[in-house]
Formats: structure tokens, sequence, C-alpha cells
């Protein structure tokens, strides 16, 4: 595993001239836990969800029947609709402009047979990761002061989301539990 | 009832010594109290303080709390140097609109020093906000210039073109000096409040040219290029400390993080100072939650103090009390009396503490600040603070209805009647 994992960093190093090309870290993974880094801009609040998906699916490998598949469909439909989880002060004004979704689960067969190689190397791991990032326009950004996460009852598996933020003003950090579900700055 | 209150301050007078050294023991354990929680409050907005504007700093691979205090606090050391290459990289990156390398590992007489460049004094905010400014003289422009803080100058009693000597490494005694390369103070910083008033700031340069005939930790014996030649060699930085970093879009933040902590060439971490701050928050809380509640016992013991007092005079005061009531007073007006000297006793106690505490605070902030760069700022109180002297004022109440209801039991027969 180790070995596998050089080589890809070597590849990677190989690819590219530049040196802040992603040496496939090995990141974190604690199931039960997830990261949400929120960055408010001039007028867009940016949020970055991520996370193993066990906290989400409760499996990390491609869907293998009908039921999980299922369950990936209504993964992917919710996280379309993130301003149901994600509540910005209402004063702000702000409107989901767009969503990114990154996971192996949710690629399709073609793309997943072609990422062989990398999917092997996270089945290999054992585990998988989800990665979105969603997009607010705000009208009144200075009006901009907190945001609800509503994932907790969704999402069971979930139980501790590790809060980072980054205003033009300050950072700070903050840590979302089933009993603190909003975090303000 | 006016009555009842003039008896009791003149009962109360009665009994002075005890009493008052009760009184001091209660002023003595809310002093501490909220003492505990005003360094607590003063520390944490005094770290929060001490680096604004910045978005990230960046260093060798560590805990990002570690990172964090050595870059920014000059606390702890570096786990490793980072390579100039890495720091032009990270310099040339779009997403970067300025950045401040800084070098560290000299020091002058316990003070640290940190090796930089000019762009220092253009980007380093404090405070709200606040760029720093200068007291007097200008930023270094010579090889061996070097700029001061207030505190430095303040303590060394330097001023703008003293000569001064930096030593190898870091602590007071036993260092080896660079002794053959001195440099001069082109300039004194404005005092911030911050580490920066106890740092001495030389350019990144100098910190190679008073190693260049050093090899292996120590000087080279019997070689040793003079001063002056010294701007004839590559006077390039190979490595740096940590590097400060400011961005064009503050939001891009993470984007800028995730590229740093996955640079392939060097094992980077990238850390957002307020977060990182907040984490050290974090770990600390614990060590503060166990002050808090020992300097809460102690407000407890000083309470405790206050009761045994009050029932052990009930006593000697048997006589007084029956002989109030003899004159008419009620068993309610014997209670109300005892319960009421108790509270006052401890509001008088709370307000002594204060003025105590604002005393103190006035009187040895400005050591507390040169020693350990720590503000605390004299005030009498605050909201937080209210809230704890609100706690100790309900525990009083409480327990001085105990003596009063020893009172209220006390028989008037039991006082008038003499014990052979």
């Amino acid at each position: 595993m180790f070995r596998k994992s050089i080589y890809f960093a070597a590849l990677a190093a190989l690819a590219s001239n530049s040196p802040f090309v992603s040496a496939h870290e090995l990141g974190a993974h604690v199931h039960g836990v997830a990261s949400l880094q929120i960055a408010v801009d001039a007028n867009t609040l940016t949020l970055d969800f991520s996370g193993p998906l066990d906290n989400l699916l409760g499996f990390e490998h491609v869907p293998r029947n009908a039921r999980q598949q299922a369950a990936v469909k209504n993964m992917a439909d919710n996280l379309n609709k993130a301003d149901k989880f994600f509540v910005p002060s209402a004063d702000a004004q702000c409107m989901l402009q767009s969503v990114k979704l990154d996971s192996l689960v949710l690629e399709s067969k073609a793309v997943q047979d072609k990422k062989e190689k990398s999917r092997q190397h996270e089945e290999e791991r054992g585990h998988a990761d989800f990665d979105g990032e969603f997009v607010f326009v705000c009208k009144q950004i200075a009006k901009l002061h907190d945001l609800d996460v509503k994932l907790f009852d969704t999402y069971p598996n979930l139980h501790q989301i590790k809060v980072e933020v980054a205003t033009q003003k300050k950072q700070s950090s903050a840590t979302l539990t089933p009993a603190q579900r909003r975090v303000s700055w | 009832m006016k009555y009842l209150l003039s008896l009791a301050v003149r009962s109360a007078w009665n009994r002075k010594l005890t009493l008052g050294l009760t009184l001091m023991s209660i002023a003595l354990s809310v002093a501490l109290l909220l003492g505990v929680e005003r360094v607590r409050q003063d520390a944490q907005d005094s770290f929060a303080q001490s680096v604004s504007g910045t978005d990230l700093v960046i260093g060798a691979r560590t805990s990002p709390v570690q990172l964090m205090l050595y870059a920014v606090f000059h606390i702890g050391d570096a786990t490793n140097n980072i390579h100039w290459q890495t720091y032009k990289d990270i310099a040339a990156n779009p997403l970067v609109a300025w950045t401040i390398p800084v070098s560290m590992g000299d020091s002058h007489r316990g003070f640290p020093v940190v090796g930089t460049t000019t762009d220092y004094f253009e980007h380093f905010h404090y405070g709200e906000s606040e760029p720093l400014t200068f007291g007097s003289g200008k930023p270094f422009a010579g090889l061996f210039d070097a700029v001061i803080g207030a505190e430095v100058a303040d303590h060394l009693g330097y001023r703008v073109g003293d000569k001064i000597t930096l030593s190898h490494g870091m602590g007071d005694i036993g260092l080896t000096e660079h002794a053959d390369k001195p440099f001069t103070v082109s300039g004194i910083l404005a005092r911030t409040g911050t580490p920066v008033d106890r740092t001495v700031h030389v350019s990144l340069e100098a910190i190679e040219a008073i190693h260049l005939d050093w090899q292996g930790g120590a000087k080279i014996p019997g070689f040793s290029i003079p001063a002056q030649y010294a701007s004839k060699f590559d006077l390039t930085p190979k490595e740096v400390t940590a590097i400060l970093v400011g961005l064009k879009n503050r939001a891009g933040v993470f984007k800028m993080q995730r590229d740093v902590n996955e640079y392939h060439t060097e094992p980077l971490l990238a850390v957002l100072p307020g977060v990182a701050l907040d984490q050290l928050w974090q770990v600390v809380s614990v060590a503060e939650r166990a002050l808090l509640a020992v300097s809460g016992m102690v407000v407890v013991v000083g309470l405790c103090g206050l009761i045994a007092v009050i029932l052990a005079s009930l006593n000697e005061r048997r006589r007084e009390l029956a002989i109030l009531r003899s004159v008419g007073a009620r068993p309610m007006d014997v209670f109300l009396l005892l319960s009421a000297e108790g509270l006052f006793i401890t509001v008088s106690g709370i307000l002594i503490g204060m003025a105590l505490l604002t005393a103190l605070t006035a009187t040895f902030a400005p050591i507390i600040q040169s020693h350990y760069g720590l503000m605390i700022a004299p005030r009498f109180v605050s909201y937080d603070e209210l809230g704890l002297l609100g706690i100790v004022m309900g525990v009083s109440l409480l327990a001085s209805l105990a003596p009063g209801y020893g009172a209220y039991r006390l028989s008037l027969a039991d006082g008038l009647t003499p014990r052979i």
C-alpha cells in the first residue's frame, strides 16, 4: 500500500512542473467526523464539506445492489439541494448558486472503469471520502453572521463537524454536534 | 428596622478584629477569582491582537499550534526550516498578495532576533489591522542594520545609532557571540503590545552574513571574515523558518492551504492563524477550568470562614441577643440581624476585592507587559465577571441563613439564665 502511494506521488510529480500538484496525500479518515470550511468573500459564501462517505451512506465502495444505488442517488439529490442543509443568516439573502460533488460513488460507470487504478487505490485503503463544494451568492453579505447546519437528522452516522471559518475580517474555528447546530462568526 | 440596622453595625464594630480578618479573606479570595478570570481573558485578547491581516502561516510540517506559536509569538522551536526555493514558489503563487519570510534562531540578550525583509514593516499588522510604525529611525537598509521593538529599546536603553551584538542561539548567558559583526540600530518601532515589542529585526542577508564563517554550529577557529567583506559573498538566504502570507482574495485561503499542504518537494504545513489560536484555547481551556475551579474553591473556603466566625460569635452574643429579645425584638428580627451581617460582609468583601485587584493590575501591568508581553488592562468589572460575582453573592446569601436560623432558635430564657 505504501509502495503504491509512493508510486502515485512520483507519477503526479512527473506529470507536471508545478510544485503545487497534489501528491495524493492520505488525509485523516475518522468515521462520524466531517469537516466544513466556510469562506466568506465580497459577495459569495463558499462551503467546502468533506469527510468519510460512511457518514452519509453507511458504506464506502461502489454501490453493489439496487438499494445501495438508491442510497447514492438519494444522497446526491439531497446535496444538490444544499440550501436545505446549510442555511445562512436569513438577513443576508443568500441564494445557492452552484454545487460541485466529488466522490468515487458519484461517478458514472464508464468513469469508474477508467479510474480503475485510483478506485483500486481507494478501495485497497478500505475507505473512501466525499467532497462537496457549495457556493451561495448573497445580496447583503455584511449581514451574514451565522450558518445553520441541518445534516444531523438526515445522516445519523454523522456525529461531529469540525468547522473553520475565514471571512474578510477574521478567522475562527468551531465544532458542531447534534446539540450545537449553528456556527456564528 | 432602622434601630436594628444601627444596632447591627455597632455590634459588628464591637467585634471588628475577627470580622475584619474574615472580610480580608473574602476580599482576597474574590480578587483571586476575578484575577484568574481576567488574566485568562486578557491573555486570549492579547494573543488575538498579535497578528491581524495574515491569512496563512506556513512552515515545516508540525502541529498547527506549534507553528503558530513559534512563527508569531517566538515561543518554542521550529521542527525544521524550509528551503528558499519553496519560499520563492509560494511567493510566486497567483493567489498570494504578499509574503513575509522569517528566519529565527539567534538572540540578543534574551530577546529573539528575526531575520526578515522590509516587507515586514509594510505588511505585518496587529490589533484591528494597525500597521507597524516607527517611533524613531527607519527600516534596515544596510547589511548590518537592525530594527528593534519598543520593549527591547526601553529595557536595554538603546537609541538609534547604538551598536549591538547578536548571540547564536536563545538564552541569556553562555552563548557564542557574533562579536565580529556588530549591528547598528537603524530604527525603533512604536509600542504595539505584541511580541514585536520584544523582537530584534534584521535582514535575511544579515543572518547569512553573520554565519558565513561558521560551520557545524560553531565558529571555525582561526578563520574569520571581517564585516566589511561580508557583502562580497553570495548572501541569498538558503532557508527560512516560516512564512507569513497575505492573499489577494481572503476567501481563497482554504484553497491555498490545500495547495501548500500538498506541496510535493517538501512537507509543509499552512495554518490559519485565527483557527490555530482557537485550537490552542481549546487545549488550554482544560487548565483554565481547573484554575477557575481552584479559585472558586478558595472563595468557598472564605465564605465558610465567615459563617464559622458568625456561628462562633453566637455563643458570645447569647446575652446580647437575649436582651434584644427581652426589649421587644421578634425572633424574625434577630434572624435578619444575623443574616444581614453575613451578607454585608460578603458585599464589602467583594467591593474591597475588586478595588484590590484594580490597584494590583494597575501597579503590576507594566511589569507583566515587559516580562511576558501580556497586556492586562486595569478595569473595574466586566459582564462575565458580574456573573461570577452574582454566584458568590448567591452562595453567601444561602450560607448567611445558617447563623440567622441559629439565632432564631435561641430561646429567650437560654440567654438570660446565667450559667454556673
